[in-house]
């Protein structure tokens, strides 16, 4: 099945722009894989619209894709145990993931939509390395999260947990 | 003083349970940002994080508590730990002095996370593991069984009361979420 030739792929953005990708890189997506699976090669020829993503992200996200494109496989169903998870990123995933913090989310949104698992892994560790140590309000301070808890909210919180005295 | 519950008690795992819990939770809006990542991805970030983290992450917003609640459920104990050395072993030597922003040199217990997020005229009692109204001035500084014959009754806090037991109620999101 592997022919040796390089097969380009054109994706094409919600904002309409076209960028060109090497099957091998665009194959990181599991979406695209299935699909092109599904579709066969006579389809390769065709734009593939990815209607949740826009220019930027999806630029970012090839980039990773590029990056990672010898990865071999994961291992399927890797977490289905339950196991403790281990939040290590390795150098050049940390510093690809040292942008602003919508850009991180969409970065975990459009990964998940795509359906690429590791880079999914790369920016949940990256949140979750953001949260670890932190109390509540320096989490709020840290992803800009108004306290949308009322006074009564955090008064039930408190009670069902039984955290405090009963007075 | 009654133990502390281990970390290693404790392992994230997706039960089928787990899962009918986090279906009752409703649709949100979802945007780039924390609280309205949809459901399965917050999951994602909480499996990465131990009890503490999963807690303060949970008071941080309602849409975040309502998946912390399908997780770990309610009534962690406040002197939940992680693993870790504490301020004596000599895994100091070796790994060097880390410190926890919450808790210092000491070793992290779930109250030591949360003080800030409760109300400022209350503090922890070890003996009774929960919060209340802070000591009188002049009282020891450190909590400890105030009378042999009582093992919950706190030296410091001998005024507190234990906290009232109730049974799960459900936790509503506010109607105006967003």
């Amino acid at each position: 099945m592997s022919e040796t030739k390089i097969q380009k792929l054109t994706l094409v953005a919600n904002d309409g722009n076209k960028i060109e990708v090497d099957r091998q890189v665009a194959e990181k997506s599991v979406l695209i894989k299935n699909m092109l699976d599904d579709l066969g090669d006579e389809q390769m020829s065709t734009e593939v619209p990815i209607p949740n993503v826009n220019d930027t992200v999806l630029k970012k996200v090839i980039e990773w894709c590029e990056h990672h494109k010898n990865d071999p496989a994961a291992p399927q169903d890797d977490d289905s145990d339950s196991r403790k998870k281990t939040t290590d990123i390795d150098e050049w995933d940390q510093k690809f993931m040292q942008v602003d913090q919508e850009m991180l989310f969409e970065i975990i949104l459009a990964s998940n939509y795509l359906d690429i698992k590791p880079l999914l892994d790369v920016g949940c560790k990256t949140v979750a390395n953001m949260i670890k140590g932190k109390s509540p309000e320096e989490i709020r301070k840290t992803f800009n999260i108004t306290n949308d808890f009322t006074p009564e909210e955090e008064e039930q919180i408190r009670r069902e947990n039984e955290w405090a005295e009963d007075r | 003083m009654t133990s502390s519950p281990e970390e290693e008690d404790w392992e994230f795992e997706i039960t089928a349970d787990l899962i009918q819990r986090l279906a009752l939770i409703p649709k949100r809006t979802q945007g780039p940002a924390l609280p309205n990542l949809p459901t399965e991805l917050q999951l994602e970030i909480f499996s990465y994080l131990d009890q503490i983290d999963s807690c303060c992450l949970g008071l941080a917003s309602p849409n975040l508590y309502v998946v912390f609640r399908a997780i770990h459920g309610t009534k962690m104990p406040l002197n939940t730990r992680r693993i870790g050395p504490n301020r004596l072993e000599s895994a100091w030597e070796v790994v060097g002095k880390q410190e926890c922003q919450q808790c210092g040199i000491y070793r992290c217990e779930l109250h030591q996370h949360i003080k800030t997020w409760m109300p400022k005229e209350l503090e922890y009692c070890a003996m009774k593991q929960n919060f209340g109204l802070r000591a009188i001035d002049g009282a020891k500084e450190h909590c400890f069984r105030g009378k042999p014959s009582k093992p919950k009754r706190c030296g410091r806090h001998p005024l507190r009361t234990t906290s009232v037991h109730q049974d799960d109620a459900s936790f509503s999101l506010p109607s105006t979420a967003s």
